[in-house]
């Protein structure tokens, strides 16, 4: 009985599966090696300096690709309010002192969320990779066997 | 199957950024008063307009809000339509908007009549309580606004701001 080849099958589903891990793996680093260690910089230096709140909240206010505003579920829905006071807030020129400070832990937090799930996305869908080309080295093999 | 791709397109583009396209609890208050000799009716109409966008923000925002009943236009009057208008609407936000219309018996007569309230009795009173206006019997039309991103309004008035 004729072997039916799935190699080309199994090659595909590797290069998908890492294409998606390697997307997700970027912008998991991207936001967690770049935009948070930026944004905790700024909420450090305080008050002190000039407008450092307002200008976490601009980069917070960019929200991460997983972690976007609008997805939040039922128990998130507070950020909901800090968004609606601080937007009218930062643009009305009235910035943002440091009694602030809480709520833009609370968005950063979640930031920090958002990147930690693409980040176990890209983990996960480099698993798969791993497995499609375990599954393509024992296909050719078994097929160079035949 | 290209009608479908089309209209899947157009439902996703439109999905991005959805504007206000109703008036949230929508209720009104009818006074009745007498000026030269006839009655005088004016009509406070309020409600809110929500933006359920994360990151676009509505600015000069105006509809005209049109009462119907069972699907069809009430006659054009001093009451309908009414412009309603907000300056700004921020994401996640509801800002509420009122509106002021002045107009004769033969204005406030359709009104009433789809709201079921006795004109007598509002003449009698000299206004009527407040009236929550059911959904279905008013929609917005002519709807104007800009559509702008939250994060460039805010990065605008930061960089104005230094």
């Amino acid at each position: 009985m004729k072997k039916i080849d799935d190699s080309r099958l199994y090659l595909w589903f590797t290069a998908i599966t890492f294409l998606i891990a390697l997307v997700c793996g970027v912008i998991a680093s991207y936001s967690m090696m770049r935009v948070e260690p930026r944004v905790e910089a700024m909420l450090a230096a305080g008050e002190g300096a000039a407008s450092s709140y307002g200008e976490a909240y601009l980069m917070l206010r960019d929200p991460q690709v997983f972690a976007r505003y609008e997805n939040f579920d039922a128990a998130a829905q507070p950020i909901k309010f800090i968004l609606r006071d601080f937007d009218r807030r930062v643009s009305s020129g009235e910035g943002l002192s440091a009694a602030d400070r809480p709520y833009l832990d609370i968005l950063l937090e979640r930031r920090r969320l958002g990147s930690a799930l693409t980040r176990n996305t890209s983990v996960f869908f480099a698993l798969l990779s791993l497995l499609g080309l375990g599954m393509f080295v024992y296909e050719r093999r078994s097929l160079n066997r035949a | 199957m290209k009608r479908s791709i089309a209209f899947l397109s157009l439902a996703l583009v439109a999905g991005c950024a959805r504007a206000p396209e109703k008036l949230e609890s929508p209720r009104l208050v009818i006074h009745a008063s007498i000026r030269d000799n006839s009655v005088h009716f004016t009509m406070n109409l309020v409600g809110g307009l929500r933006n359920e966008n994360s990151d676009r923000a509505f600015l000069d925002y105006s509809a005209d809000a049109v009462f119907s009943e069972k699907g069809k236009r009430l006659p054009d009057s001093a009451f309908n339509p009414v412009r309603i208008s907000a300056p700004a609407i921020f994401p996640f936000e509801t800002v509420p908007v009122s509106v002021i219309a002045s107009g004769g018996e033969k204005d406030v007569r359709p009104l009433l009549d789809m709201l079921e309230i006795d004109y007598d009795e509002v003449v009698k009173s000299g206004v009527t309580e407040e009236i929550y206006v059911p959904d279905e019997n008013i929609e917005l039309e002519r709807v104007g606004f800009r559509r702008e991103s939250i994060h460039s309004i805010l990065k605008g008035k930061a960089h104005e701001k230094n």
